[in-house]
């Protein structure tokens, strides 16, 4: 008879999920190696909250994390990371000055093939991304970045379908929510312990010029876009504060048509999804304004959960 | 003049598959002859304006003297014989510092862009790689998403203008399809088609008023085309021809091929 423990390890399940937002501002405020501009720091506010998730992350010891960047987009399918090992540089074309970005990352394929076996059982088109020369995206890599700095948790990446910007927003949030239950599938059958990303910004209208192109890192020139965008973010978060799910799905794509939202390219519909969108009050760790757009880093903690449990 | 020569031409990988569709070969082959024609012509650099390279802060211009590298395009990275592209581009970084001033003059933010590693689009390689092969010197510029048909057609007015004080012959190319309603699933390659007959047929209709520089009538359709047919970046490649002057009556407008690419629209115009 197998132990509880070893029962538990058969069967994955979703620790948490975390709205990851991904300025490269964010990574070159920071000053790590791999990455080559240098800065004077900035953004602090949102590089601290991730703290948090750093902390949970070492407390948890995840499998493997899971992240959907709108930064790597593709127009026929979903599209997954499925080469064991990649390594190059990064260079974001809208950010060339403030991300160059040498990655090394491990990528858990048989969760990646497992994701998109579910994801074409779920109707959808999916696709392996198996070229060994893959340039990883800006997104991918500034989430995961900033949770994992230590990169030495396997990851699973997955593209943002262009659906949500090519047909209407029903269509759209039916494909990622069907994304949601096939991650959520591959995960259990698969025996994973993982961690969840969406990699997406709130409020999305910004400056159309740098503030000081001189010093990107000029806080002194950082601020909300507008109070109208402002207040859409607050009302957003308030609702993922207070476990209010469904209401927050249903305004959504008011959200999207009146902030620019980013979460249009979906990241947040599947991530919720494949947690079965959990009425559970989010955990707030910071908001901050990055050129004007809106980002909040926040965790739906399921790690109490039994495995498989319905949230 | 300023632009010599000016080119509307595809950017989708499919144009270099070793077995692409017919449609794909022949416009291939259209912008092989279009790249003899402007070496013919005397063309000794080209300047790139592809819908693929997007911007938001304003609009990039290719700084770094030398580009060389392999390329993986996000979505076809499978793409039988063109999963990795080689590319090579000489840059003319003292033209790219001419148009920055001109553009930075004419108040759009201008950024100049010179670093390792930096992802050139897939659109300017496929075209480089069909028009070039190693005779031209090039220029990249990007599409800013939120500049509109007449901001677009006043950049390009500050371009030419740029350009007509350079004694280098230079070709201005715009990469860029028509109608934009790609498939969203897997097809065979030996099916393609355009997506829609609605499409096809505003492709034609775009085509033939292009031919006969019929602009007003082009003018007036472009919302509409954009609507109906998913138009490639709001088909800005008219407000960037209407800006590079090709509609002055001294020109000569040439389709010299027309076709699907995965579902979408795309042709080779050529302007001399
Ligand atoms: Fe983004």
């Amino acid at each position: 008879m197998p132990k509880p423990a070893e029962l538990e390890a058969r069967t994955g399940k979703i620790l948490g999920g975390w709205l990851a937002p991904h300025p490269p501002h964010l990574v070159y405020g920071e000053n790590p190696v791999q990455n080559e501009p240098r800065s004077r720091g900035g953004w602090e506010g949102l590089r601290w909250a991730y703290d948090h998730c750093r902390l949970r992350i070492k407390e948890q010891r995840p499998d493997v994390i899971i992240v959907h960047s709108p930064h790597w987009q593709t127009v026929v399918g979903h599209h997954v990371l499925a080469v064991k090992h990649l390594q190059g540089l990064s260079v974001d074309p809208i950010f060339p000055h403030l991300f160059r970005y040498r990655f090394n990352l491990e990528v858990d394929t048989e969760l990646a093939e497992a994701i998109y076996d579910e994801s074409r059982q779920c109707g959808l088109t999916a696709k392996r991304m198996t070229n060994p020369n893959f340039r990883v995206d800006y997104g991918t890599i500034v989430s995961l970045h900033m949770m994992n700095p230590a990169w030495d948790i396997p990851v699973v990446a997955i593209s943002a379908n262009n659906s949500p910007y090519f047909y209407d927003d029903d269509i759209a949030q039916d494909e990622m929510t069907r994304l949601g239950v096939a991650t959520r599938a591959a995960i259990e059958k698969t025996g994973r312990r993982a961690v969840l990303a969406a990699s997406n910004t709130l409020s999305h209208l910004h400056f159309s010029r740098e503030p000081n192109p001189e010093l990107p890192e000029d806080m002194t020139r950082e601020h909300v876009y507008s109070q109208a965008q402002y207040e859409w973010d607050m009302r957003v978060i308030t609702l993922m504060r207070s476990g209010k799910t469904k209401e927050l799905m249903a305004i959504l794509p008011e959200f999207m048509r009146e902030t620019f939202a980013e979460v249009k390219a979906g990241s947040l519909t599947w991530m919720l999804s494949a947690m079965g969108f959990p009425e559970i009050p989010a955990k707030f760790y910071g908001y901050g304004s990055v050129i004007g757009t809106g980002n909040a880093v926040m965790e739906w903690d399921l790690s109490q959960q039994a495995p498989g449990g319905a949230p | 003049m300023s632009f010599q020569y000016v080119g509307l031409v595809p950017g989708l990988p499919h144009l270099l598959a070793p077995r692409a569709h017919p449609d794909s070969t022949a416009l291939a082959a259209a912008m092989g002859r279009m790249g003899d024609e402007m070496h013919a012509a005397g063309i000794r650099r080209v300047l790139y304006f592809s819908t693929q390279w997007i911007s938001v802060l304003g609009h990039m211009l290719q700084a770094r003297p030398r580009m060389k590298g392999m390329h993986v395009d996000e979505n076809w990275h499978d793409l039988p014989g063109v999963d990795n592209i080689a590319y090579d581009f000489v840059v003319d970084t003292s033209f790219a510092v001419n148009l920055g001033q001109a553009m930075t003059h004419a108040d759009f933010s201008t950024k100049l862009v010179d670093y390792e590693g930096f992802p050139i689009d897939t659109g300017t390689i496929v075209a480089d790689r069909l028009l070039n092969r190693g005779r031209f010197k090039t220029g990249m510029m990007s599409c800013c998403v939120y500049s509109d048909a007449n901001e677009t057609e006043r950049l390009f007015k500050v371009v030419s203008q740029a350009t007509k004080g350079d004694a280098i012959p230079t070709a201005l190319i715009i990469v860029s399809g028509l109608s934009g309603r790609y498939f969203t699933t897997e097809i065979d390659p030996r099916e393609d088609h355009i997506s829609s007959p609605s499409d096809d047929t505003w492709n034609r209709r775009i085509l033939d008023l292009l031919v006969r520089q019929q602009v007003t009538t082009l003018d007036d359709l472009q919302p509409e085309f954009t609507r109906q047919c998913k138009a490639d970046m709001g088909f800005k490649a008219l407000s960037a021809l209407k800006g590079a002057a090709v509609f002055t009556g001294d020109r000569t407008i040439r389709q010299l091929a027309y076709g699907a690419i995965y579902g979408t629209g795309a042709a080779v115009v050529a302007i001399s």
